[in-house]
């Protein structure tokens, strides 16, 4: 195991491949939490948290009891349902240890059990054949990428509500405006190259 | 064992034991909840006004429930019946009710009545206008007229009538909301058994008054010696109501020469 590779994968999934603004991944919570800092990091922490869960268990699941037993033709199905389960038991623990960020993310956390990144950072772990520590790595990554991107625009959501914006733009519109724009300036780390 | 079979064991299997785990997590990290919260919370009306003091109905549910607050009565909107409900709930006996209120606004100077000292062409809210020399009508006590009351009201019960004052409809509970908002404080909250009330409060001479607004309280003193309950009181220009000793007669209203009281 060398630290570059997992270096890369880290720096990639955060950045080249970020999973909001270049796979656009994710979008939902991202337009959703995005209207204040303090409940984007508490999202952005809890997508961390289910993303790194999420690869390690499913990259288990696959390895061991799909792949073993010859039918990894269920694979949606069953990360579905692992993510699922993730989501709702760390529902349930946060709701006891902390009912502010409980409150702060409201209807979002449930939203991470659609959230098409979790989902995508398993596909994207058995289709890059990565092993467990890389997978890991990986749903680590793009997590923080994921929380990143979502701190970026809440920033800059907070700076759009006192600005004049033409009425036709006001609201969602600018935001997706925005997104673009921050996606085509993420682009340029696709030239980022890490030996 | 074919490929169908394995499947549907294992996928069954596996939502067995997440089922299992499921269970477990939420028998472990069960929250209890105080159900008088549940209870309180669909008895009180759900504006989140504020009037109470506290940020919304929730979190006035959660400090009667956890026994911080012992009043059961500072729901304004809700006022006797939901005192009464809370009461019952959180078992005190003996409830003092405020009584029910409205907002009246003492202003009768409209855009027909009030000399205008310039052309106001700022933003559209009556705290903003007041931050430049004092709005755009001569008088300094009088309403703005650009209905920050009727944007802050939670129960639609203010609405700006077409000589740019205020109106209060029954739908008003006596939040006080507006009053806060209102920057010259031309609202008041009245109970609602009295419905004769002074409109203006300014505290100019007569003679000033006399020439810029024509529903002003010009200090003739004439309801003064009307009242035949001495309701009425004169000082710094202005007659004043006090409604502990007003019988809603009527008689100041007759002999008003400016139309002031209503």
């Amino acid at each position: 195991m060398d630290i570059g590779r997992l270096m890369s994968i880290i720096i990639g999934s955060i950045l080249i491949n970020n999973f909001i603004l270049t796979r656009f991944l994710g979008c939902c919570p991202f337009l959703g939490v995005s209207k204040d800092t303090d409940s984007s990091i508490g999202m952005g922490l809890a997508v961390i948290f289910v993303m790194t869960l999420a690869s390690s268990i499913c990259w288990v699941v696959e390895r061991y009891i799909l792949m073993s037993l010859g039918i990894e033709y269920l694979r949606t199905l069953v990360f579905i349902l692992v993510i699922a389960v993730l989501v709702q038991m760390v529902e349930a623990i946060i709701l006891k240890t902390s009912p502010g960020l409980y409150k702060s993310l409201g209807i979002y956390l449930p939203l991470i059990t659609t959230n098409c990144a979790v989902l995508g950072v398993a596909f994207l772990n058995s289709d890059k054949s990565y092993n467990f520590i890389e997978s890991t790595i990986h749903g680590f990554g793009g997590g923080v990428g994921f929380m990143l991107a979502l701190i970026l625009m809440s920033c800059i959501r907070e700076r759009i509500q006192f600005s004049k914006i033409p009425k036709p733009f006001a609201g969602t519109p600018i935001v997706f405006i925005t997104t673009g724009l921050m996606a085509m300036a993420f682009i340029g780390f696709a030239g980022l190259i890490i030996q | 064992m074919d490929i169908i079979t394995t499947s549907a064991v294992i996928v069954g299997g596996m939502s067995f034991i997440f089922g299992a785990c499921l269970t477990y997590v939420s028998y472990k990290f069960a929250v209890v909840l105080d159900p008088r919260k549940e209870l309180l919370l669909k008895i009180l009306p759900g504006v989140n006004c504020g009037a109470c003091g506290f940020a919304g109905c929730g979190n006035y549910a959660d400090k009667l429930a956890a026994g911080e607050i012992l009043s059961p009565n500072l729901c304004v909107p809700g006022s006797d019946a939901v005192a009464r409900e809370i009461a019952k709930i959180l078992g005190i006996d003996e409830v003092s009710c405020k009584n029910p209120c409205k907002a009246v606004i003492i202003c009768g100077g409209g855009s027909k009545e009030a000399v205008k000292q310039f052309e106001y062409d700022g933003v559209y809210t009556c705290k903003g206008a007041n931050l430049i020399a004092g709005g755009n009508k001569v008088c300094k006590y009088g309403c703005i007229g650009f209905g920050d009351c009727t944007r802050v009201c939670p129960f639609d019960a203010i609405h700006m009538s077409n000589n740019g004052l205020p109106v209060v409809n029954n739908k008003c509970n006596g939040c006080g909301k507006c009053i806060n908002e209102c920057p010259k404080k031309v609202l008041t909250l009245v109970d609602n058994k009295h419905f004769v009330n002074i409109l203006c409060h300014s505290n100019d001479k007569g003679v000033l008054v006399r020439k810029i607004c024509t529903k002003g309280c010009i200090g003739c003193m004439k309801c003064v010696k009307a009242c035949p309950t001495q309701a009425i009181e004169y000082e710094n220009f202005l007659a004043k109501i006090n409604y502990t000793k007003c019988n809603n007669c009527g008689e100041c209203i007759k002999v008003c020469p400016t139309g002031t009281i209503i």
